[in-house]
């Protein structure tokens, strides 16, 4: 091998270890997972914003499946999405009516695997969510690809 | 099936006025009068502070507490240690608070005036170590660096021969953490005491 072509090789393996300042900002998509149940998500997460070394998003989440076929459940959240090196964590709402009621919040904690993968577990951390209509139930499994 | 109820929290701006409004309208009506403070007296105090925190956090107002202990030197020159801690919260949504808890112990030095007996206002300046720490979403971390201080205000003392004071203070914080620099500004309210004899 050459000089040149070994630098190249060199250079190419360091710029794949190294961190470029990875974030979340954009769409992501994969699938929920709760007991048999499955159906697919959408992740959006905006308005990135620093929070120490920590970074913050908005966040909003829509999960459709085969237990909602002419459905979708629609969350959200405010600055409610937190990054920090591989770990992410976002909490959104699921509106129930206008008032407030029957509204359910769910947590999802993950990891972030290189830059384009995230896996992890959700909860309800709410009493319930009589809005839900896609049959997420109180907790379950996430993956999300960019 | 039934959403869970969230009861709303008292905002903890309004707790910080109430206590704030209470100790001045204890305090108040005491007449300010032939008390104070000067050379070689020590002095002791702890008090209350409405906390204001860098806009980069977007966490609002908090609550601070301090105690400080210090030396009169001379007349004028006073060194005076100071710890001091403040925090605040926001809940977006349940289990996605965002809460800022700054801990700092600082050495200030100050200027003391005396326009008249009982009455001490001054100017300090201090700097010492600041410890940040920041909770988010459930994850957190913390950076420990610089912490400094632009202050200013008064000493009111209690009534003739009295070797206690309400000390009011407005100042900025500043600390450097996750290599930025952050500035709150407060206003404080508190008891001093004056250690050793009345300054002749």
């Amino acid at each position: 091998m050459k000089k040149t072509q070994f630098l190249a090789a060199l250079l190419a393996t360091v710029a794949a270890c190294t961190d470029p300042d990875i974030e979340l900002q954009g769409r992501w998509s994969g699938q929920w997972t709760s007991g048999p149940t499955t159906g697919n998500l959408e992740v959006t997460f905006s308005g990135k914003r620093p929070f120490g070394d920590m970074t913050l998003y908005d966040v909003t989440l829509v999960a459709t499946g085969s237990s909602c076929p002419s459905g979708e459940d629609r969350g959200a959240g405010d600055r409610t999405a937190a990054f920090r090196i591989d770990d992410v964590r976002f909490v959104v709402r699921i509106a129930g009516d206008q008032t407030g009621a029957g509204d359910g919040i769910f947590l999802f904690d993950g990891a972030l695997l290189g830059s384009r993968e995230i896996n992890g577990s959700y909860e309800l951390t709410s009493e319930s969510c009589p809005a839900c209509i896609c049959g997420m139930g109180s907790s379950g499994s996430w993956r999300l690809l960019r | 099936m039934r959403g869970r109820a969230v009861a709303p929290r008292p905002p903890p701006r309004r707790r910080a006025r109430v206590f704030v409004a209470g100790c001045l309208a204890a305090l108040g009506p005491v007449t300010p009068a032939l008390a104070g403070v000067g050379e070689r007296n020590g002095e002791i105090g702890a008090d209350y502070a409405l906390q204001r925190f860098d806009s980069d956090f977007e966490v609002g107002a908090g609550d601070r507490l301090s105690l400080r202990a210090g030396r009169h030197e001379t007349r004028r020159l006073q060194w005076e240690g100071q710890v001091t801690r403040g925090s605040a919260e926001e809940e977006a949504l349940p289990g996605a608070t965002r809460k800022v808890t700054l801990t700092l112990a600082l050495a200030n030095g100050v200027l003391n005036f005396h326009p008249r007996r009982g009455v001490v206002p001054y100017v300090l300046a201090g700097i010492g170590l600041a410890k940040t720490k920041l909770e988010a979403v459930g994850l957190s971390s913390s950076d420990t660096w610089a912490g400094y201080q632009l202050a200013g205000g008064c000493r009111f003392f209690f009534g003739e021969r009295s070797a206690a004071a309400l000390r009011i203070e407005v100042s900025i914080l500043g600390n450097d953490a996750f290599e930025h620099s952050y500035f709150h500004p407060s206003i404080a309210a508190g008891l001093t005491f004056r250690l050793g004899r009345e300054p002749g």
